[in-house]
């Protein structure tokens, strides 16, 4: 039943209104009373004073004190490193990491390990003798290039024309059929086509994916390390069963000395990117004082073209370090990122703003040491380089990683850019899934031989 | 001794007594145990202490309750040698330690650690994260999802856990494992265990591997701009009470004029740095009262009641009260910021 209050409010009751202490009748009941009497609402503006000891309002709606509390959460983690936030959610995780050093170092230590972990993604651990059955075949079958399993693919063609012949050994031999293939004797044996499908009855067989594929996808492309099967259809003739699949098997092999004569080709056109000269270790100008044996070492971007245009500095801690700052200087030795004093325990940071594409820089770390500075590089080892991947190359990257999945291709381009990391991942990638694949290869002892 | 104190420490009627203690501490302690956790974590709890999504908060926000219950029960024996001189320090204090010793034990080193295993469990193909029949959580290689390989065995769980040196020297002999991709470290597990573990459970085996330590925690505040709110471009500090007012009753309207998902988000979330929600600080300020504020946010006066004895809320609340993604609760923050901030300069509000 509502409470309807006549009377002033008592200083107790007035005192539970304010701390929200009271049932929900109560508090509606003060609230309808405070509506109509001046003397209850200045005792109700007492009370709160009083909660905050006479201290004056501060009325603040600065983003950053309100978002003070918002500390990214593992799925805004990835987002962030995947750059799926829209923008005003991003423009709020800025505000917040401006501020908050905890998740500052959370993003840099995220972005850092994920760097570094990716080529490790490509690295098989699945259990031996515990794969599952369809795995298994999968494996087997998709072994992608019939380059890297000629041996299976021979098996697999005479398996084929020795169920099929036996097949229709048996559909002939029945007394019913014989006197129909005499009446066909005395017609016209159709000539044989390997591409016509007239009176054929089609096949589903799973093959070694090489051939063709249901899904569409080009042709020097490897299928999914499991789970997919690739089908072809294999036509055949009742009467000439043996010599269209023997046929079709000659079509195959030809697609595939067209694809390897490809891959040669594109082995034999890689050339070492300028860019790697730009980036070269060199001595550089001596930085400051000498320093004896207490050094650390900068570890990524690492003389490098990188992909991302906000890279997360890493680098191994000193022992007995109070601080670091990370500084970044363009080409023309102008200062372009600072990290500010970073605690004792950072290992990795990332600027807010992102860096210019197309340009080379370098980068130092400065760690004080018992009011000393230690800087790394040392003034005499060699400068810390890197580049930031052009914005048209990453376009062409963003669009290549759409549009297919082939390791090769993939490595061809970080290859030609300049990124000898990524492309020696993509072509050992491509080598575990055809390990006779002698372009990939070569193509791989190339990229190598650059370092 | 605090004057708030007095009649419960003379009560001599049991009932009397426990119920000027449960005075005390929802009238007294209460409001300042929510708003220094709110302060110090960003841990929201209601009037009720309850927060459906976050239980950590609910378990600090009672430990604390109960510490204050259990100090001022013993303060009826101990009155004259540890007198309280102001309740709402005292608790604040005991509010704020509990803060502390969570930073303490909540190690971001191990947070870190954790993102690490959770973005390798869901990127390797190899690895895979899956919920039972019986509703856990739990990881192992993606074919034991398949073949609905059970848990690993409990044996192989304490061994690992009782001597992780037997593991490193069959798994990783001779080798430092921090410097052992994370890929094949968590593979090894995986192996040594046989079958599927909790997450949770994953983390713990690999941080007593890694030896993954913290430093000193750092609490969250240090870092914040906590103490130099006045610099902060849209902090209102004026010189008079009355200009104060002004600006409140001008920052009103203007939410009123705001959307209405976005005029309700900021009046639920809003928070001012001492913790104080926005309808208690209109009321505080007589810019409006709760029937006014009723009106004109066209909310019935119970249900606005009822929202402003859990306001402030988290982002996960607000979003359950109206019915939508935290992710859509944020973005209207921002744009109900971002619009009353440019109001605030376009009528030359003095910094």
């Amino acid at each position: 039943m509502p409470i309807t209050i006549s009377e002033h409010i008592s200083v107790a009751r007035m005192e539970k209104f304010c701390a929200r202490a009271s049932d929900d009748a109560e508090l509606i009941a003060i609230a309808e009373h405070l509506a109509v009497c001046e003397d209850c609402q200045r005792l109700c503006h007492e009370v709160f004073a009083r909660r905050r000891d006479f201290d004056p309002i501060v009325f603040s709606i600065a983003p950053e004190t309100i978002l003070r509390h918002e500390h990214l959460s593992y799925e805004q983690l990835v987002s962030y490193a995947e750059h799926r936030f829209e923008r005003d959610e991003r423009d709020l995780i800025e505000m917040h990491l401006e501020m908050c050093g905890r998740c500052r170092e959370d993003v840099a230590d995220f972005l850092s390990f994920r760097e570094r972990i990716e080529p490790e993604l490509a690295v098989s651990y699945a259990p031996v003798g515990r794969t599952a059955w369809r795995d298994r075949v999968s494996a087997w079958w998709g072994r992608s290039l019939p380059l890297g399993k000629p041996a299976y693919a021979a098996l697999t063609a005479v398996l084929l024309v020795g169920v099929v012949t036996a097949t229709l050994l048996i559909y002939i031999t029945q007394p019913s059929r014989v006197s129909d293939r005499q009446a066909r004797q005395s017609s016209p044996v159709p000539q044989h086509n390997a591409s016509s499908t007239t009176h054929a009855d089609e096949l589903s067989i799973p093959t070694p994916p090489i051939i063709t594929n249901n899904t569409g996808t080009p042709a020097n492309s490897e299928p999914r390390s499991s789970g997919q099967t690739n089908s072809a259809r294999i036509t055949t003739k009742k009467s000439l069963g043996a010599i269209t699949v023997a046929s079709t098997e000659r079509s195959r092999q030809s697609d595939e000395r067209s694809r390897a004569a490809d891959e040669e080709l594109l082995a034999q056109n890689i050339e070492r990117p300028d860019v790697l000269s730009q980036i070269a270790s060199e001595s550089g100008v001596l930085r400051g004082k000498e320093v004896g044996e207490n050094s650390f070492e900068l570890l990524t971007p690492a003389r490098a073209v990188i992909a991302m245009d906000r890279p997360t500095f890493s680098w191994r801690p000193l022992p007995g370090a109070a601080n670091y700052r990370v500084q970044v200087a363009d080409s023309r030795n102008r200062e372009v990122a600072n990290s500010g004093e970073l605690s004792s325990s950072s290992t990795a940071w990332t600027p807010l703003k992102p860096l210019e594409r197309g340009e080379v820089y370098t980068w130092v770390v400065t760690a004080t040491v018992g009011g000393d500075e230690v800087i790394s590089p040392a003034p005499t080892a060699a400068e810390m380089r890197f580049k930031v991947l052009s914005a048209e190359g990453r376009r062409e990257l963003d669009s290549l990683q759409r549009s297919t999945n082939s390791h090769l291709a993939r490595g061809i381009f970080y290859a030609q850019e300049g990124m000898i990391v990524e492309a020696e991942r993509e072509f050992r990638a491509h080598i575990n899934l055809s390990p006779r694949s002698s372009p990939a290869r070569k193509l791989l002892r190339t990229v190598q031989s650059w370092r | 001794m605090d004057l708030l104190l007095l009649p419960f420490l003379y009560a001599t009627e049991d009932y009397e007594r426990e119920h000027l203690l449960s005075e005390l501490i929802l009238v007294h302690a209460a409001p300042f145990v929510r708003r220094t956790l709110r302060q110090r974590l960003g841990f929201y709890v209601d009037s009720r202490g309850a927060n459906p999504h976050n239980p950590e908060a609910e378990d600090l926000y009672h430990d604390v309750i109960a510490k204050v219950v259990e100090r001022l029960n013993g303060l009826r024996a101990d009155q004259d040698k540890h007198p309280i001189n102001s309740l709402r320090q005292y608790v604040t204090g005991i509010a704020a330690n509990a803060c502390a010793d969570y930073l303490r034990a909540k190690s971001p080193q191990r947070a870190r650690l954790k993102y690490r295993i959770r973005d390798v469990l869901d990127r390797h193909p190899d690895f895979a994260v899956w919920r039972t029949d019986a509703g856990e959580t739990v990881c192992g290689f993606s074919v034991w999802r398949a073949e609905s390989i059970r848990r690993g065995a409990a044996h192989r769980l304490n061994l690992l856990e009782e001597n992780t040196e037997q593991f490193k020297a069959a798994k990783f002999p001779r080798m430092d494992l921090a410097s052992v991709p994370l890929t094949r470290v968590v593979a090894g597990v995986f192996d040594w265990l046989g079958g599927s573990v909790e997450i949770e459970t994953l983390v713990r085996l690999l941080s007593d591997l890694l030896e993954v330590k913290d430093h000193a925690a750092e609490s969250l505040d240090d870092k914040e701009d906590v103490t130099s709110l006045a610099a902060s471009e849209a902090v209102l500090q004026c010189d008079t009470y009355d200009d104060t007012r002004e600006v409140m009753r001008l920052m009103w309207d203007e939410i009123c004029r705001l959307p209405e998902t976005q005029r309700l988000t900021i009046c639920l979330s809003f928070e001012d740095a001492s913790g104080d929600d926005l309808f208690s600080l209109m009321l505080d300020a007589r810019i409006v009262t709760l029937q006014q504020i009723s009106e004109q946010l066209d909310l019935p006066l119970s249900r606005l009641v009822s929202l402003w004895k859990r306001a402030p809320m988290d982002n996960a609340s607000v979003a359950d009260e109206l019915n939508a993604t935290r992710q859509q609760v944020y973005k209207w923050r921002f744009l109900a910021l971002k619009a009353l901030r440019e109001r605030l300069i376009a009528v030359g509000v003095r910094r």
